[in-house]
């Protein structure tokens, strides 16, 4: 963007910040080597793979190998895990409806596992998903992953 | 940096500017249960039979690339390849036209149907049409109807949709919204001589179609096709297709005419043999597609005798200009875009309101038509198009010669944006709101000062939810809270609660 825009000095610092920029499974698993955090969470979760750490990031599976790491927490698998939420940034307010039709979908999807909470790597998606379910009282919560990696026990889902 | 992208190149009349926005136009699609139960089922069983096809080939990855190198040389020589094109048609016996828009070409093809009808001594009242996405954007059906000039589609799908006077809503399955008992209602209503028994199963659909088409084509003088692609150093034309309709208008009639987009060609006779792995595979998930017809010119004594190729501009060129936009001229029709596309799944094809609906029409579109500007009841529906995905990046997973659709599709909203910052000379809400992101990101100190005022936040907010605004920001976040609660904001920063953290640690 910055070299579209003619920047290039802006672009070789975006670069060298962008090559030592994580995701937090990513340094996790890749960097320090740790698939278990020493966590306890002891809840019913289940994994939504965003579009930015599935499509764009390719985090792949190591979200997933540190939330099976967690202690007292079982995983559920999500249906059609890798379909969008519908947040998408400003399209969520620019087509509205479109973004709750999709969203609808994976709220479905999210309360037929029985999962106590949903989980991603990614904030806004989560604020989408999180917002359509409290809406509804559905009794499901958004919780990052990295707050599940932080349980240090029971009262940490409080 | 060029400026092409953006600015009108095509007619007004035609098939890419639809009639509403894209929001508005969804709106009425998301009420239609039935249509989202039809497509929704539709893509699901596309993509499940396309996931397992790709699978099976290792070399999946590497056709991917030879398909995006091939379209990348083809952009680069595109005049050179033309002229060879139509040098080695003209030398197998065939004729060139070049069309500048959609009017041209349709003006081209009407006069070589009625040339045919005064020489032989009889008006040709009817011709056969093989399933072409070039005449659907240059709406000929239409033009040759002005002229007394019946066109009967042959593919099955294309001939529900005209039968029932509807408009295609999918690139390749155009009638994907429709299922077997609505099909079975149109035939019943719309082929005279169908048998009022007829029930809704595939087989018995396929029968009436092919007992109403079988006449047609033994009648036919003219055919019209498009064609999935053209072979520059052999002068050979190409159609894939499924039911070998396309077959009988490629070959019975003693006059054909083939109108293709210019970025159809192809270099070499070798070229094909990556394409065609790539199109059946990402279109229809098979392994090789039922129908592969190859013509060159005319061969005496066997199948047309007379072969017309229409060459179709109509914003292609100024598309071609534009180094960023000339990646969606690579598009080869597969649909593999608009089948995991979870904004088309749910909307359908017409919402987009041009012949090319999807993730890659949203980018086409703006590309051929133009991006026009205006707001409120002056918008120009194309503009809204570009917005018309989540960016979730499906569609540059599948895409078989790998255009970067998100990419295109953001490049476009900021040509968009910068177009009407340059119109207007107030700024919009939209405008103020990121401007004031901007500032508020443009250093640590101030993005920790912008965290500590959304605090106030929690005066909106019960239960930790927020579920309704005062105005005026009930306007900018209606579309929001009309579905979701926000999230009230926490009492603390993260900033706050690290440096905090850090504190109690160090004093005990």
């Amino acid at each position: 963007m910055a070299r579209r825009a003619g920047d290039d000095r802006l672009a070789a610092r975006a670069h060298s910040v962008a090559a030592k920029t994580y995701e937090l499974s990513e340094l996790l698993v890749d960097v320090l080597g740790v698939t278990d955090v020493g966590a306890h969470y002891p809840h019913r979760v289940t994994y939504h793979p965003t579009c930015h750490s599935l499509r764009m990031l390719r985090v792949g599976d190591k979200p997933l190998q540190l939330l099976r790491a967690v202690r007292g927490l079982d995983l559920v698998e999500l249906p059609a895990a890798e379909s969008c939420c519908g947040f998408g940034g400003t399209f969520a307010l620019k087509n509205a409806e479109t973004s709750t039709a999709m969203l609808a979908d994976k709220m479905r999807h999210v309360q037929s596992t029985g999962a106590e909470v949903v989980t991603a790597g990614d904030s806004s998606c989560l604020m989408h998903i999180g917002g359509g379910l409290s809406r509804l009282r559905a009794g499901t919560k958004p919780v990052h992953l990295a707050e599940i990696l932080a349980g240090e026990g029971w009262e940490a889902a409080l | 940096m060029s400026t092409f992208l953006g600015l009108p190149v095509a007619t007004d009349r035609g098939t890419l500017r639809g009639e509403r926005p894209f929001p508005a136009a969804a709106r009425d699609a998301l009420r239609n249960s039935q249509l989202r139960r039809n497509i929704g089922h539709a893509t699901a069983m596309i993509r499940v039979r396309r996931a397992a096809v790709v699978a099976e080939r290792e070399d999946w990855e590497a056709l991917r690339d030879a398909g995006s190198a091939i379209k990348t040389d083809v952009m680069a020589r595109l005049p050179e390849l033309l002229v060879e094109l139509e040098r080695n048609v003209i030398a197998a016996g065939g004729r060139v036209h070049w069309a500048r828009d959609a009017d041209e070409a349709n003006a081209i093809i009407t006069r070589i149907v009625q040339d045919v009808g005064t020489r032989q001594g009889q008006p040709v009242e009817q011709v056969v049409k093989v399933k072409s996405m070039a005449t659907q954007e240059t709406d000929l059906n239409r033009a040759l109807a002005e002229a007394g000039i019946e066109a009967i589609e042959t593919d099955l799908a294309e001939l529900i949709v005209q039968l029932a006077d509807d408009k295609p809503s999918h690139i390749l399955v155009p009638a994907i919204h429709r299922n077997r008992a609505e099909i079975r209602e149109i035939f019943a209503r719309h082929m005279p001589e169908v048998d009022p028994s007829l029930t809704d199963t595939p087989r018995e659909l396929a029968m009436a179609a092919r007992a109403h088409l079988r006449r047609t084509f033994l009648a036919a003088r003219v055919a019209i096709s498009g064609a999935n692609f053209a072979v520059a150093e052999t002068g050979t034309l190409g159609v894939v297709e499924s039911e070998g309709n396309g077959r009988m208008c490629l070959t019975l009639p003693n006059t054909l005419i083939t109108l293709m987009g210019i970025e159809k060609v192809l270099p070499t006779w070798r070229d094909l043999e990556v394409f065609l792995q790539l199109l059946p595979r990402s279109s229809t998930g098979e392994r090789m597609n039922p129908y592969t017809s190859l013509w060159t010119g005319v061969t005496p004594g066997d199948g047309p005798q007379e072969f017309h190729l229409v060459l179709l501009d109509n914003g292609r060129t100024a598309a071609l200009a534009d180094e960023v936009g000339r990646a969606a001229l690579h598009c080869i029709r597969c649909s593999a875009c608009l089948n995991v596309c979870p904004v088309y799944e749910r909307t359908g094809g017409h919402a987009y309101g041009s012949v090319y609906p999807g993730p890659i029409g949203a980018v086409l579109t703006p590309q051929l038509a133009g991006m026009r500007g205006g707001h409120g009841r002056d918008a120009d529906p194309v503009d809204s198009l570009p917005y018309a995905s989540s960016l979730c990046g499906a569609c540059y997973d599948v895409c078989p010669v790998k255009i970067d659709i998100p990419s295109l599709l953001v490049e476009l909203r900021a040509r968009h944006v910068e177009g009407e910052q340059a119109r207007r000379r107030m700024p919009t809400a939209e405008a103020l709101a990121m401007a004031a992101a901007a500032q508020a990101m443009a250093g640590p100190r101030r993005f920790a000062a912008a965290e500590r005022a959304m605090r106030v936040g929690r005066a909106f907010a019960h239960d930790d939810r927020i579920s309704a605004l005062p105005p005026p920001l009930s306007s900018l976040a209606s579309g929001w809270l009309s579905a979701r609660d926000l999230p009230a904001p926490p009492p603390e920063t993260f900033r706050q609660w690290w440096a905090r953290r850090r504190t109690d640690r160090g004093a005990r």
